[in-house]
C-alpha cells in the first residue's frame, strides 16, 4: 500500500488555518522559556504554538516537567524570577503579553485572564474569612472613575508601551553582543550600528507616542471630571429636598432617605462592600456552595477539599474573565468530587462563553473536558487536534504510550509502561525528545527534529513516522482494541 | 471440589512457628520443662560469671595499686634527680615507662592477668548465650498462650478483620469515628481492594492492620493469631448490661410493691363492710331505741347481739385472710427476690465473661510474636515523605533487618542488592540518597524496603496516586509481577476504581467508616447495587471522549437514598459472595435490580 503523503507546516510560527467560524482569543507562537539555575539553563519550553478559540476548552496533557504549567504561567505573567523568555509571543487583544511590564499586567491578570491552581488550600489565605477573600479583588478593582480613565487612554498606552519595549529589546541585544566574549569587534560594531539605526528610527515615534499619550491623558482627565461632576450634580439635586425636610420640624424621619441617597451616590463612584457582598453571594451560589450566607463568614479550614476548590473558582470568576486557566484543579481531589468540579467548570464555560485552558495529566479528565487537545513532551507540543482526533486516531508514539499506560475498566491485559524517565531539560535531547523511550524510534529521530505534519484540517502531529519515507508503524494493540471497543459502543463505525 | 479450593488457597506455610493447637498443653509442658532445666544452668553460669569477674577485678585492683606505688616512687626519684623541678621530672624516661606499664595493667594485659581476663570473657559469653536461650523459651511460652483460631487457618484466611472500630479523641469528650464497623477476610494469594472517597477511613483501616494505632474495638487475626484488638465494645457491654440489669431490678421491685398493695386492698374492703354494719346498727338503734317502752333494754340488747354476731363473722374472716395474706406477702417477696437474684447472677456471669475477654485481648495485644508481625508490610502513598532524606538507600532498606537483629554487613548488602534488582533498580544506587531519585524510583525503593522483610501480606496505601502518568504503569506492572512471583497476598487501598478493578480480585467499598459493598471485582462492575457504589462508578473518568460526553453522573445522598426508619441496615449476602449493607426491604429491591441488569446485559450481548 502506498503511504499517504502528509503536508507539513512551518510549525512554531503558524498553527495552520483556524477552523471555520472560530475566532482565536489567545495565540501563542514559538514560545521558548528557560530557567536559570546553578547547574545551567533549564529549557522548560522549547517552541510552543497554539491558538485558543472563543468558547472552547484546550487541554494540555503531559507528564510533570513537560512544560505545561510554565506555558500557562507565562500567559498569566507569574513566572518565577529566574525564568527567562527566550523567544516567542503570546498575543491577547493585540498585545504581546511577553513584552509588557508588571504594571500593565495588572489590567489583564485576574480581570481578563483568571487562573485556578492545583492545591486549593495553599491558594487561599488561612487567616482570612472566605467572604473577604472573594470580595477583596472586587473592591480593589472597583473604582469606576479609574476604569473610565483607563478606558480612554488604553489604546495610546499600548502603542506607547509596545514601541518603548522595542527599543529596550534592541538595547538588550546590543548588550548581549557586547558581553559575549566570542563576538568579534566587527560584530560589535555592526550591532552598535544596528542599535543606533533602530534608535534613530524609534525615538521620534516614541516621542510622538508620548505626546499622544499626554494628550489622551488630558482628555481622559477631562472626561472623568465631567463624569464625576455630573454624578455630584445629580446627588446634590436629589439631596437638596431631603435636607430641607430633614432640618424642618420632625424631619429626623428623613434621615433614612438621606443615608440611602448617600449610598447610591457612593456606589456610582466605586463598588461598595454591600454590592461586592451581593455579587459574591451570587457567584458562590453559581459555583454550587449551599447556604452561601453562612459560608460567607467562615474560614478556609472549615471547608472540604471540593468546596475549597469551588471557592477558588468563585474568586477567579468574580472579575468575569474571558480566559480561565485551570492548572490541574482536580489532582488533589478524589473521583466523586473531581466529577463535580469538572461538571461545574463545563457549566460555567457554557454559561459565560469563556475559553478554558485545562492542564492535566489525567487522560480521563481530558476526554471529559476537551474540545481540543495538545499533547506536550519535553517542552514541545507533539500532537495537536480535537479530542476525537487525538483519542480515536492518535499518531505520535508518545500519545500511544500515554493511552496504553492507564488501566482500563473494561480490560485486564498487561499495561505497556513507558520505560525510563523524562529527559533532563538542562541538556534537551537532539531530534525527537521521546525517541530515547520509544520503541518506534527511527535513526533520524536522534538527529533531526521532526516536522509538524498535518493529518487533517484540525489534526497535527510531529513525528518522523508520518513521513513518506518512514516505515509503516502500527499503534500498540492495547490502544487499537480499546479505540475499536469504544467506537463500537458509541455506535460509530470506523471509516477505515 | 474441596481439593480444588485448597489449591486456590493453599494453607499458609508457617509450619516452623505454628504449634498444633491440640498439643498445646503438651507443648507448654515441654517448654516449661525446658525452662526448668535451663534455670539452674543459667544460675550456674551467672554464679560462674560473678566468680570469674570477682577474681579478675580483685587481681586487677591489687596490681593497679602496686603499679601506682611504683609510679609515685619513680616520680619522687625523678624530682630528686631534677632538683625539685616537677615539669622536667614528668619527662623522665623511667617515670614514663612506669606510667606506660600502669596503663597496660589497667587494661588487664599483663602476663598474670591475661588468664583471668580470658576466663572472665569466656564466662560472660557463656552466660549471654544461656540467658538468651532462657529468655527465648520464656517468650515462647508467652506467645503460646495468644488466642488462636484453627477455623481461620482451615479456611485459608490470612487476615481477618472483625468488627473493627477506630475512634480518635478530639478532646472534650468528642470523638472522630474514623472506622465504625468494618469486617472482612483476605484469603491466601488474594488481592483485596479497599475503595472509597477521601476521609472514609480506608487508610485508617490499613494502619490498624499495621498496628500503628491502638485499636478501639474489634479484633484483627493474622494466620489465626490475634495480632491486635480493642476492648471498647466489651467495656460498653459490661456498662450497659449493668444498666439494663439495674433497670430490670427496679422494675421488678415496683411490680412487687404493686402486688402487695393490691393484696392489702381486701383488708380495706372488709373494714369498710364492718363500718357499714356498724352504721346500719346505729341507724336501727336510733330507730328502735325508745326509753319509754318497757322492753327497750331487751330490744337494744337483741339488736346489738345481732350485729355483734355479724361483725364477729367478718372479723373472723378478716383474721383468717390476714393470716393468709401475711403468708402471701412473704411468698411474693420470696418470688421477686429469687428473680432478682437470678438476674444478678446472670449479670455477674456476663461481666465475668467480658472481663475475661478483655484480659485475653490485652494479653494478645502485648504478646504478638514479632516475627509474625514483620510478615505484614506496607507501601506508603507519598514516595517523597516516606523515605528519610538523611539515610542512604542501603540504610533505608536494611533498617528492618537491623530491627530483626541481622547485623551482618556483607550478608545485608547482598540482600539489598537482590532487592534492588527485584524492583528494577541497579545495585549502584545503594549508596545514594533518596533526593537523587525520581518519583517512580523512590516508590520502587519503598517497595524494596517492604519486600526485604520477606512479607506474606503487603498493604499498598495508594501507591500510585502520587506518581506521574507515565510512571504509574511501571509501578502497576512491577507490583503485578511481584504478586505472581512471590505469591504475595495484597491489600490495595485506593480511591481510583479503575486501578483497583485492574489489580484486585475482590473489592470492598467503604463509606464513612462502614463497608457498604463487598464482592469480587467483576461482580461489582456487573451488578453495582449500593447507591454509593453506583455514584463512585459513574465518576470514573474514561479516556474516551464519546462516552465521556454522554456520561450521567450519579450523586449519592444518604438521606434520600435509604429509608431506615423501620429497620436498620446490616451487611447481607445478596448473591453468593456479594455482600451489601441494606435492610430487608432493600434486599428485595436489589434482587430485582440484579435480574434487570442481567436481562440488559443479555440483550446487549445478543446485539
Amino acid at each position: 500500500m502506498e503511504k499517504k503523503v502528509y503536508q507539513t507546516i512551518d510549525y512554531p510560527f503558524t498553527v495552520g488555518n483556524a477552523p471555520e467560524g472560530k475566532e482565536a482569543v489567545l495565540s501563542i507562537r514559538n514560545l521558548s522559556i528557560s530557567f536559570k539555575t546553578d547547574n545551567g539553563m533549564v529549557h522548560a519550553v522549547r517552541g510552543v504554538a497554539f491558538d485558543l478559540y472563543k468558547g472552547e476548552t484546550l487541554c494540555i496533557v503531559g507528564e510533570s516537567g513537560s512544560g505545561k504549567s510554565v506555558t500557562s504561567k507565562t500567559i498569566m505573567g507569574i513566572l518565577a524570577a529566574n525564568a527567562h523568555i527566550d523567544n516567542g509571543s503570546v498575543t491577547y487583544e493585540g498585545e504581546d503579553l511577553t513584552k509588557i511590564g508588571e504594571a500593565d499586567f495588572h489590567r489583564i491578570r485576574g480581570t481578563k485572564i483568571g487562573m485556578i491552581f492545583q492545591d486549593p488550600l495553599s491558594s487561599l489565605n488561612p487567616i482570612m474569612k472566605i467572604g473577604k477573600q472573594i470580595t477583596e479583588v472586587m473592591i480593589i478593582n472597583g473604582d469606576h472613575l479609574k476604569h473610565k480613565f483607563n478606558d480612554v487612554i488604553s489604546e495610546a498606552l499600548i502603542t506607547y508601551n509596545n514601541d518603548k519595549r522595542l527599543l529596550e529589546i534592541a538595547k538588550e541585544e546590543l548588550k548581549f553582543v557586547k558581553k559575549n566574549k566570542k563576538s568579534t569587534p566587527e560584530q560589535k560594531e555592526a550591532a552598535k550600528k544596528a542599535y543606533l539605526e533602530e534608535k534613530a528610527r524609534l525615538e521620534p515615534i516614541i516621542k510622538a507616542d508620548k505626546v499622544a499619550l499626554k494628550d489622551k491623558k488630558k482628555e481622559a482627565r477631562k472626561v472623568v471630571k465631567e463624569f464625576k461632576a455630573e454624578i455630584v450634580k445629580r446627588h446634590r439635586e436629589l439631596r437638596a429636598p431631603i435636607l430641607k425636610k430633614m432640618f424642618s420640624k420632625g424631619g429626623i424621619a428623613e434621615y433614612k432617605n438621606f443615608i440611602s441617597e448617600r449610598r447610591r451616590y457612593v456606589s456610582e463612584l466605586r463598588v461598595t462592600h454591600k454590592e461586592a457582598k451581593m455579587r459574591a453571594l451570587k457567584i458562590m451560589k453559581e459555583v454550587g456552595i449551599p447556604d452561601p450566607e453562612r459560608r460567607y463568614k467562615q474560614y478556609p479550614f472549615e471547608f472540604s477539599g471540593g468546596m475549597r476548590q469551588r471557592i477558588v473558582i468563585a474568586i477567579a470568576l468574580t472579575a468575569d474573565p474571558d480566559i480561565l486557566i485551570c492548572d490541574e484543579p482536580t489532582t488533589a481531589l478524589d473521583v466523586t468530587i473531581q466529577a463535580q468540579i469538572l461538571e461545574l467548570i463545563n457549566k460555567l464555560k457554557a454559561a459565560r462563553n469563556m475559553s478554558v485552558i485545562f492542564i492535566t495529566h489525567d487522560l480521563g479528565v481530558v476526554a471529559n473536558m476537551a474540545d481540543r487537545v495538545a499533547v506536550m513532551y519535553a517542552g514541545k507540543i507533539v500532537e495537536y487536534g480535537t479530542a476525537n482526533d487525538v483519542f480515536y486516531d492518535p499518531r505520535h508514539p508518545y500519545t500511544w504510550a500515554l493511552l496504553s499506560s492507564i488501566p482500563d475498566v473494561d480490560s485486564k491485559e498487561r499495561l505497556e509502561a513507558i520505560p525510563g524517565t523524562p529527559p533532563n531539560m538542562l541538556f534537551p535531547p537532539k531530534g525527537d525528545a521521546f525517541a530515547l523511550r520509544s520503541k518506534y524510534a527511527l535513526g533520524i529521530d536522534f538527529r533531526v527534529e521532526p516536522k509538524m505534519y498535518q493529518i487533517s484540517e484540525t489534526h497535527y502531529c510531529a513525528s518522523w513516522l508520518l513521513d513518506q519515507r518512514a516505515p509503516e508503524a502500527e499503534m500498540p494493540k492495547i490502544v487499537s482494541t480499546r479505540i475499536e471497543n469504544s467506537l463500537r459502543k458509541a455506535g460509530v463505525h470506523d471509516g477505515k | 471440589m474441596e481439593n480444588n479450593e485448597k489449591k486456590v488457597f493453599p494453607r499458609p506455610e508457617i509450619e516452623e512457628r505454628v504449634i498444633p493447637q491440640e498439643n498445646l498443653e503438651e507443648h507448654e509442658a515441654q517448654l516449661k520443662q525446658k525452662l526448668a532445666e535451663l534455670k539452674p544452668v543459667v544460675a550456674e553460669a551467672k554464679a560462674a560469671l560473678k566468680e570469674a569477674e570477682k577474681a579478675y577485678r580483685e587481681a586487677l585492683k591489687k596490681e593497679v595499686e602496686e603499679g601506682k606505688k611504683k609510679v609515685d616512687a619513680a616520680l619522687e626519684a625523678a624530682i630528686k634527680a631534677n632538683n625539685g623541678d616537677k615539669e622536667a621530672a614528668k619527662k623522665d624516661a623511667d617515670y614514663l615507662a612506669e606510667c606506660r606499664a600502669l596503663d597496660i595493667i589497667k587494661h588487664g594485659d599483663t602476663d598474670s592477668l591475661t588468664g583471668l581476663k580470658a576466663a572472665y570473657k569466656e564466662k560472660d559469653a557463656r552466660f549471654d548465650e544461656v540467658n538468651d536461650e532462657y529468655q527465648s523459651v520464656k517468650r515462647a511460652i508467652r506467645y503460646l498462650k495468644v488466642s488462636f483460631r484453627q477455623d481461620l487457618v482451615d479456611d485459608g484466611v490470612v487476615l481477618s478483620v472483625e468488627h473493627l472500630k477506630q475512634y480518635f479523641s478530639l478532646g472534650g469528650g468528642y470523638k472522630t469515628k474514623a472506622v465504625h464497623n468494618v469486617s472482612f477476610q483476605i484469603k491466601k494469594g488474594e488481592c483485596f481492594g479497599l475503595v472509597g472517597e477521601s476521609g472514609c477511613g480506608k487508610t485508617t483501616t490499613g494502619r490498624c492492620i499495621m498496628r500503628l494505632y491502638d485499636v478501639t474495638s474489634g479484633s484483627i487475626w493474622y494466620k489465626g493469631y490475634r495480632i491486635t484488638g480493642g476492648t471498647r465494645w466489651n467495656e460498653k457491654e459490661i456498662k450497659w448490661s449493668r444498666v439494663h440489669a439495674k433497670e430490670k431490678i427496679a422494675y421488678l421491685r415496683e411490680q412487687e410493691k404493686e402486688e402487695i398493695r393490691l393484696s392489702k386492698k381486701s383488708f380495706a374492703d372488709l373494714d369498710a363492710e364492718i363500718a357499714q354494719i356498724r352504721y346500719q346498727e346505729r341507724l336501727e338503734l336510733d330507730e328502735n331505741n325508745d326509753p319509754a317502752r318497757e322492753d327497750n333494754d331487751e330490744n337494744v340488747a337483741f339488736i346489738r347481739e345481732k350485729y355483734a354476731k355479724k361483725i364477729a363473722l367478718i372479723e373472723e374472716r378478716k383474721k383468717m385472710s390476714m393470716d393468709a395474706q401475711e403468708h402471701g406477702i412473704d411468698e411474693i417477696h420470696a418470688k421477686y427476690d429469687k428473680e432478682i437474684a437470678e438476674i444478678k447472677a446472670k449479670l455477674n456471669e456476663g461481666i465475668q465473661i467480658q472481663k475475661d475477654l478483655i484480659r485475653t485481648i490485652k494479653y494478645d495485644k502485648k504478646n504478638v510474636d514479632p516475627k509474625l508481625a514483620s510478615e505484614i508490610q506496607m507501601i506508603f502513598q507519598d514516595p517523597v515523605d516516606s523515605l528519610d532524606p538523611r539515610m542512604t538507600v542501603e540504610e533505608i532498606i536494611t533498617e528492618g533487618l537491623h530491627i530483626q537483629g541481622q547485623y551482618n554487613k556483607a550478608k545485608n548488602h547482598e540482600i539489598v542488592v537482590k532487592m534492588l534488582e527485584k524492583v528494577g533498580l541497579i545495585a549502584d544506587y545503594a549508596n545514594r540518597f533518596p533526593h537523587e531519585f525520581s518519583g517512580g524510583q523512590r516508590q520502587r525503593i519503598g517497595i524494596a524496603r517492604a519486600l526485604v522483610m520477606n512479607p506474606q501480606l503487603l498493604l499498598c496505601d495508594e501507591p500510585i496516586s502520587a506518581l506521574d502518568v507515565s510512571i504509574r504503569a511501571q509501578i502497576i506492572n512491577l507490583l503485578n509481577d511481584l504478586k505472581s512471583e512471590m505469591g504475595l497476598t495484597m491489600m490495595f487501598i485506593a480511591h481510583d476504581l479503575s486501578v483497583v478493578k485492574y489489580f484486585c480480585d475482590r473489592i470492598a467499598v467503604m463509606y464513612f467508616g462502614n463497608l457498604v459493598e463487598l464482592t469480587t471485582s467483576d461482580e461489582l462492575f456487573r451488578h453495582p447495587l449500593h447507591p454509593y457504589t453506583k455514584a463512585l462508578l459513574s465518576a470514573i473518568p474514561k479516556p474516551d471522549p464519546l462516552s465521556e460526553k454522554n456520561r450521567v453522573r450519579m450523586v449519592y445522598r444518604p438521606n434520600e437514598a435509604h429509608d431506615y426508619t423501620e429497620q436498620l441496615p446490616t451487611l447481607k449476602e445478596i448473591l453468593p459472595g456479594h455482600w451489601v449493607l441494606c435492610n430487608d426491604a432493600e434486599k428485595e429491591k436489589y434482587l430485582l435490580e440484579i435480574e434487570e441488569l442481567d436481562k440488559k446485559a443479555k440483550e446487549g450481548g445478543e446485539k
